[in-house]
Order: structure tokens, then C-alpha cells, then sequence
């Protein structure tokens, strides 16, 4: 896992994006128009968007989403194991 | 594979909530059985493994990008339903914290990245590991891999067909079945299926020769 982390910085080396993940731009080149559907684009506003914090370095920022999402991962994990605990008694 | 919000059509994404509730809560509550102080650790380390080796995302000739999921080590180390509803977890947050995969997508994402590629490498597994335990490894992190694949394809590609607008003009994702099946089915046979395996076969490999003892009492689904 620590070498994993060590890696991370390599998941910014590319700036291409997934297939069918791309900017909405990218339709407007491909086929012509924007489907309508979707330009409405995320429901809701994501804390972190792309992995980036404004103002920080890219590296920096990956490094805190990771912490982030990490941290939240096993916090979620130890929920659903207090809540159990409540259960059995 | 992550599909963003606005690519599916709501008769898409209501359907595909209605068919990944009842799998939620079954997975739930296999997870609740198997949680305890030896499993915690191991269980949500594996998720935090599938969370940060998403992030790498690797590129390839032609464009574009990708990355292992890891659901295959987690549903061949500890169970399947577990390997779900994990990777489940880690898409509900990268959706929500970081806005990679859709919301209203959060379904299909896992029910491809999840769902099939849980229950695609545990089946790979138990029929291949008899003739070569290595090989089964490499094969079912590659054919989850595949399958998900295969799934985000066909969802996006249903798109083009049943929401669009009266003068033709799709709604949603603009692409047919055509495209996306040979375009994401090809590309993570050739690439991120290999990831995938490799990935599978290192972790698989790591953990059992290091956890031995715990693995022996939580298997079996």
C-alpha cells in the first residue's frame, strides 16, 4: 500500500481522459452538438472536484484526495462495524 | 469507467437503482456478518487499495486512459458480495467528494465495476484455480476487468437508442453499441484487463502469504 502511495503522482502524468469521459467540448467536435441531456452535466457540486484543490500544487492535492478517500474508506468500514456491534446487543 | 452524470437517459439510471437496491442490501448485510476485529482491517484496506490504484491512471496508445479496479482481489481474498459492496463504497465517494462517476450513474458504475467484475473473477477463480492458481489469479482479475467493461459499454451504447430527441438528435450518450463495445471492450482486454490480472495476482499472492491465518476463517459466501 505505501508503494501504491508512493505511485500516485504517476496517475497525473496523463492528461488524456478516460474513453467516454471526456469534456463536453469533445462532443461538440466529434458529432457536431452537445446531446441535451447533457449539459446539465454533475447534480450536485463535488467537495473536490477532479482530485484538485484550488491554489495547491496538482501532486499535493492528488496526495490529499488520497488521504481523503482513504481515511474516509476506513472510517466508513468502522461505522458499519459499531453499528453491527449495536445490533447484536 | 466511470460514467459521469448526464450520460444516462433517467429511465437508465432508475432502472439500474431498481436493480442494484436489493443487491445493496443483500451485500450489506453479508458485510455485517463478516466485519469484525480480524476482518476490519484487511477488508477495508483492500478498499482503500481499489480506491488509490484508481487513481492511476495509465495511458495508452490512441488517447486515452484507464486503471485497475481491484475488485477482483478483494472478491477472491474475502467473497464477492464484500468485493461489491466495497467497491460500491469507494465509487459513492469518489462521486460525492470528488465528482468522478456520476450520481445519478452510481448504480450502472456499480453494478459494472462492482457487481459483475466481483462475481465474474470469484466464478474465473473457483473453476480455473484448480488447474493453476497463478494463471486463475491473472485470469479473473482480467476477465473482471472485461466484464465491467463490457457492462459500462452496453449501458452507454443503449443510450443513443431509446432517448433521443423526435428529430433523432440523442438525448444522452451519443454513441451506439458499435462504437462503445468494441471500443472499451478492446481496450481493457488488450490493457487494463492485463493491469487488472497483474494487480490481482500481486495482492492475491501478498496478502495470502502474509494473512493465512484470518483468510482460513472468513471464507466461503
Amino acid at each position: 500500500m505505501f508503494i501504491l502511495f508512493l505511485m500516485l503522482p504517476l496517475g497525473l502524468l496523463t492528461d488524456a481522459p478516460a474513453w467516454g469521459e471526456w469534456d463536453l467540448s469533445f462532443y461538440e467536435k466529434a458529432i457536431g452538438f452537445i446531446p441535451e441531456g447533457m449539459k446539465k452535466g454533475n447534480v450536485i457540486d463535488p467537495l473536490i472536484q477532479d482530485y484538485s484543490l484550488e491554489g495547491l500544487p496538482p501532486a499535493v492535492s492528488y496526495y490529499l484526495s488520497a488521504f481523503i478517500g482513504t481515511a474516509l474508506i476506513f472510517l466508513s468500514f468502522y461505522w458499519i462495524k459499531i453499528i453491527r456491534k449495536k445490533d447484536e446487543r | 469507467m466511470h460514467i459521469p452524470d448526464g450520460y444516462l437517459s433517467p429511465a437508465t439510471y432508475i432502472s439500474s437503482y431498481a436493480a442494484a437496491v436489493p443487491l445493496f442490501a443483500y451485500g450489506i448485510k453479508k458485510l455485517k456478518e463478516s466485519l469484525d476485529e480480524k476482518t476490519l482491517p484487511l477488508i477495508s484496506s483492500l478498499t482503500a487499495l481499489s480506491f488509490l490504484v484508481m487513481m492511476i491512471n495509465i495511458p495508452i496508445p490512441g488517447g486515452t486512459s484507464g486503471h485497475a479496479v481491484g475488485a477482483a482481489a478483494i472478491s477472491i481474498l474475502i467473497n464477492p458480495w464484500i468485493g461489491f459492496i466495497s467497491l460500491s463504497l469507494v465509487l459513492l465517494i469518489q462521486a460525492v467528494i470528488f465528482g468522478d462517476g456520476g450520481i445519478t450513474a452510481w448504480a450502472v458504475n456499480s453494478l459494472s465495476m462492482g457487481f459483475a467484475a466481483s462475481f465474474t473473477a470469484y466464478f474465473s477463480y473457483r473453476f480455473l484455480s484448480g488447474f493453476n492458481r497463478g494463471f486463475a489469479l491473472f485470469f479473473s482479475g482480467w476477465i473482471s476487468a472485461v466484464a465491467s467493461s463490457f457492462v459500462v459499454a452496453f449501458f452507454l451504447g443503449i443510450q443513443p437508442m431509446i432517448a433521443h430527441a423526435p428529430d433523432g438528435k440523442p438525448l444522452f450518450f451519443p454513441f451506439g453499441l458499435e462504437i462503445t463495445i468494441p471500443a472499451l471492450v478492446l481496450s481493457h482486454m488488450v490493457y487494463f484487463g492485463i493491469v487488472e490480472g497483474v494487480y490481482t495476482f500481486v495482492v492475491v499472492r501478498f496478502i495470502q502469504k502474509t494473512k493465512n491465518q484470518i483468510l482460513g476463517e472468513i471464507n466461503g459466501v
